[in-house]
């Protein structure tokens, strides 16, 4: 009996719901459709990137509350665990830190874009995969790196696709592609949860 | 023949370090999955052990009779919740039982 496996597939229960993958799906959509709405609409991005977002954690936070924990029940972890939730917020605080940085330095004119392949998508590339790949590393989430290489790769995508397409429309290509698959993964993981685990500790076979 | 079955006797040591309450395979897994956490409920027992309601009821009461594990109730925003957690003795003892089965199975060659 592996007892540090035994901990990991404990933990990993938590991730079978497919509601962070949600969250995430929608996250990615929103980077796309915000704009597009706003070149359509004339609605600052702003405005439903905010409320995607608000509704996006909404669903996460009900859906854990109401869907999940009824059907799996509730733990408490080690003190080793949450000290690796600790490492993952800091990390996620550290690269917002670190976007908002660089958006400063830009809306203050003191570095300029140099078109058409800036350095900055780069970063913001390499951000979004280290980030993601640290949380998946602490998290013990695999599907955290592939969802890392779909936030790189949307940043790519739109960028390289802004020179071909007019209007935002590369930025919902580039994050819609890989938004819309994600929001499938976890709509798949959520269906095959709620069939799996019926509330309240019902079983099916009795 | 006889000096010979002796000594089959007293080269098999009796089973009795292995402790009884542990050692029942559901019991086992009982200990083994609150042993790797701080808590869980009945349900999350439930789900993770695969038993069955009645059948995790009776061990857990097992369990708690031998003091190893202690039933503690919380509440959930105003809702009552009901917890289960190793006792420290309860603790020990799988600390003890693990150190005992390896000691078992690295001594078999």
């Amino acid at each position: 009996m592996d007892l540090a496996n035994l901990e990991k597939k404990s933990w990993q229960t938590f991730f079978n719901d497919g509601f962070l993958d949600i969250l995430l799906g929608v996250l990615l959509l929103n980077f796309g459709l915000a704009p597009v709405i706003e070149y359509e609409f004339a609605i600052h991005y702003l405005y439903p990137y905010i409320f995607m977002l608000f509704l996006a954690e909404a669903i996460f936070f009900v859906g854990k509350k109401y869907v999940t924990a009824p059907r799996i029940g509730r733990v408490k972890f080690s003190k080793r665990r949450k000290q690796k939730k600790h490492k993952v917020t800091f990390v996620l605080a550290l690269s917002v830190a670190l976007g908002f940085a660089i958006y400063v330095l830009f809306a203050l004119g003191i570095v300029e874009d140099s078109a058409p392949f800036s350095w900055w998508v780069a970063l913001f590339c390499i951000n979004a995969i280290v980030v993601f790949s640290v949380m998946a590393y602490f998290l013990d989430f695999p599907r955290l790196y592939l969802y890392g290489m779909f936030f790189g790769f949307s940043i790519l995508i739109a960028e390289l696709l802004d020179e071909f397409i007019i209007g935002p429309y590369n930025a919902l290509i580039g994050f819609g592609v890989f938004g819309v698959i994600t929001l499938v993964i976890g709509l798949t993981c959520l269906l095959r949860f709620l069939q799996k685990c019926p509330p309240n500790g019902e079983v099916l076979h009795e | 023949m006889s000096k010979k079955k002796g000594n089959i006797l007293t080269d098999i040591q009796p089973f009795e370090f292995a402790d009884k309450v542990i050692h029942e395979p559901a019991r086992l897994t009982i200990m083994a999955h609150l042993f790797v956490i701080e808590s869980a409920d009945f349900l999350f027992l439930m789900r993770q052990t695969n038993m069955t309601f009645g059948n995790l009821s009776s061990h857990l009461k097992k369990l708690e009779g031998a003091g190893y594990v202690e039933i503690i109730k919380e509440f959930v925003g105003k809702k009552p919740h009901t917890m289960i957690r190793l006792t420290k003795t309860g603790r020990s003892a799988f600390e003890h039982y693990k150190k005992n089965m390896k000691k078992l199975f690295d001594g078999l060659s």
